[in-house]
């Protein structure tokens, strides 16, 4: 998988090009909309990541042109800008998704690899398998080592958000997005006590523990 | 003046007041002198006219009762009366021989071949004859006799024209001041006029130069331009009121961002001095990452208070239904409220619709059920109640928590505000702030009642029709 990367800090940069090359990813870095967009136009990418406040050519000129010559790769928009209007006009010009900063780094990986899923248009699965964790998705059972599990709905479907992303850290924002629809963070931890009840069902019985906190971070799902 | 100031100046509003002005006071007063010169100059000439008439009549008059020699007997006695001859006489019988007369020497010489062809006839005949030089003219008047002789009567202008020209010279020396009067008023008038409107300019220019506090001079005189000028300051005042509160909300956010950014610091520089213990590195790099996931919350939430305060939060108005809203925010914390054995209860009618921001209003619920479950201890009820009230919406979360003392209850909408007892519990001091800030943005009100150690009840009125979106 390669990734095309124009970000003009070189911090921001630094940390985003590290984290996607530990996971997996070859990552093109350029600094200027000129070059991002030479780079775009002349290598395949599976996806792009830009930033909106670029030196030179900025990153909605960039994705507009990019689009213009008919280049179909998903962009994820990086901004500081929070407001829905910019948003909404981020995703008029032909982006795909769109991340505010700061931002958790695991939610940005969690994204690309949702966009780039989508833009492959592999099949979607009917079930999800995990070391010895198995969930079917049309029958809605979850086993792990062929004993059942009993989920309420809302169990099941953080299960599957913690499934489809094993191995990767899911933070607390983007579980409150998926499962709830929430944007914001309410102060009592909702996403704690949903955690603790899944934990509960999946590991209790269990002496490995599949579901682990990581603090500061939030939650992963692995076998091991 | 330069050329340059000088054509500035023809482009003022002023300048072409003056101009119109002084022309059009300059044009009347030449109507007037060209209209009263007309009448003095028919009225001389009237005068003129009768005098010759008068002394025709009397002439024919004598020259019917004596003839000739009565005329020139009454011509001689006049000129010994009178030393000088007001009058050219002139007697012809019906061949054209003149057999009287008079023309008065200082007149100088006229051309009379046109008196002489005059008919006799028994009407009055008016010719006028110019002089020979001296541009002075002849009026003449002459009239057949009975016996077919003819009487001419005649009178010099100059005395009339003496008289014009007299009017003339003293219209001339007069006009100067005429038109200095004019232009002077002109000139008064338009800077008059136009001083409101250089109040304004000066005004805008002091702005510009920073003194921001400047306003427009009122004159209290309520034409246009003084509502002009009340507009003007209203308007200056909202910008200041604006300005205001934005740095205002600018000290306060960046006063409280300043406590959870030294917790960072000393906690990553705690962990940076401490070299030999790895695992206590990574609880401190967790504790940074926690503590500005905190402050992130906290700016955000700080922002949407200060905008939706000043009245800068964008909201995006679509109807909203009320019981869809209070579902949704009790789903939110079900799992929460059965761990901690809370019986969350739910009434509204599922037709209750208000014009607001969806997303804001699931912040404002969210915040107070949040709320209501963390004061309330296990086995309390929590009650989310909804119901029209005429034109409104009211919205009640109830609780059988600790309650607030009525000494806070003001204290709680404050910002970062947290009641001793609620220093236990984690939170940011920012929900209920946040909660009055959006309702009133919506055009709402938010109100308290407490019992301590019973319970509180908070009470949300939102109109039903749109709130003032900005």
């Amino acid at each position: 998988m390669r990734l095309l990367l124009v970000e003009d800090d070189g911090k921001i940069a630094s940390f985003i090009l590290k984290g996607l090359q530990q996971a997996g990813f070859a990552v093109d870095q350029a600094e200027t909309g000129e070059d991002g967009l030479h780079l775009a136009l002349t290598q395949p990418y599976d996806a792009a990541i830009i930033d909106l406040m670029l030196p030179g050519v900025d990153g909605l000129s960039l994705i507009e042109e990019i689009r213009r010559r008919l280049i179909k790769t998903p962009v994820m928009i990086l901004s500081a800008k929070r407001s829905v209007d910019d948003r909404v006009k981020g995703l008029h010009t032909g982006s795909d998704d769109y991340l505010t900063k700061p931002f958790a780094f695991a939610e940005l990986l969690a994204r690309i690899q949702a966009l780039i899923r989508r833009s492959s248009g592999a099949a979607e699965p009917n079930s999800l398998v995990v070391g010895e964790l198995v969930m079917d998705l049309l029958a809605r059972k979850v086993t792990r080592a062929e004993r059942p599990i009993e989920l309420q709905a809302r169990e099941f479907s953080l299960l599957e958000y913690l499934m489809r992303h094993a191995g990767h850290v899911v933070s607390k924002t983007m579980i409150l997005e998926h499962i709830w629809d929430y944007r914001f963070d309410p102060q009592t931890n909702v996403v704690d006590v949903l955690v603790c009840r899944v934990r509960s069902k999946v590991d209790r019985e269990f002496a490995v523990k599949m579901i682990h906190t990581i603090r500061g971070m939030g939650y992963v799902l692995r076998v091991s | 003046m330069s050329f340059v100031s000088l054509d500035r100046l023809r482009h003022t509003i002023g300048f072409r007041l003056t101009l119109w002005y002084s022309g059009v006071f300059m044009l009347s007063v030449l109507i007037l002198f060209a209209l009263s010169y007309a009448l003095l100059w028919s009225s001389l000439r009237h005068t003129d006219r009768e005098n010759i008439t008068q002394e025709l009549h009397e002439l024919a008059a004598l020259y019917h009762d004596s003839g000739e020699v009565g005329v020139s007997r009454e011509l001689e006695l006049q000129q010994r009366l009178h030393s000088t001859q007001a009058f050219f006489v002139r007697l012809a019988d019906p061949y054209q021989h003149t057999h009287v007369l008079i023309i008065p020497e200082q007149w100088g010489a006229f051309r009379l071949k046109r008196v002489k062809k005059m008919a006799a006839t028994a009407d009055l005949q008016w010719v006028e004859v110019a002089a020979h030089s001296g541009g002075s003219r002849l009026e003449v008047v002459s009239l057949g006799l009975l016996d077919g002789s003819v009487l001419q009567v005649g009178k010099s202008t100059a005395d009339r024209r003496h008289v014009l020209s007299h009017f003339r010279a003293v219209f001339a020396s007069v006009i100067l001041a005429v038109i200095l009067l004019g232009v002077g008023c002109g000139a008064l008038l338009a800077f008059h006029t136009l001083r409101p409107i250089r109040h304004l300019i000066q005004t805008v220019q002091s702005i510009e130069s920073g003194t921001m506090d400047s306003r427009v001079p009122r004159r209290a005189t309520g034409d246009e331009l003084d509502e002009l000028g009340r507009l003007f300051n209203a308007m200056l005042d909202r910008i200041a009121g604006l300005i205001q509160g934005m740095r205002g909300a600018l000290d306060n956010v960046a006063h409280d961002l300043r406590t959870p950014l030294t917790r960072i610091r000393g906690t990553a520089e705690i962990a940076l001095g401490s070299t030999s213990n790895p695992g206590g590195c990574r609880e401190a790099l967790a504790d940074c990452v926690e503590e500005s996931d905190r402050l992130l919350t906290m700016l955000n939430t700080l922002m949407d208070i200060s905008e939706a305060e000043t009245g800068t939060l964008t909201l995006v108005l679509a109807p909203v239904n009320i019981s869809a809203l209070l579902e949704d925010a009790v789903d939110l914390y079900r799992e929460v409220a059965e761990e901690k054995a809370l019986a969350v209860k739910m009434s509204a009618p599922h037709d209750l619709w208000v014009q607001a921001d969806r997303h804001r209003l699931r912040q404002v619920v969210a915040n107070l059920l949040d709320n209501a479950i963390k004061y309330t201890p296990s086995g309390g009820h929590i009650d989310c109640i909804a119901y029209h009230a005429e034109t409104q919406a009211v919205l009640i979360v109830e609780d059988t928590g600790m309650g607030i003392a009525a000494e806070e209850i003001p204290k709680i909408w404050e910002r970062l505000y947290r009641g001793d007892r609620s220093r236990t519990q984690r939170g940011l001091g920012l929900g209920l702030s946040l909660v009055k800030a959006v309702v009133q943005a919506h055009g709402g009100t938010v109100e308290v009642s407490s019992t301590p150690g019973a319970g509180s009840r908070f009470t949300l009125v939102l109109p039903m029709t749109a709130g003032h979106s900005q």
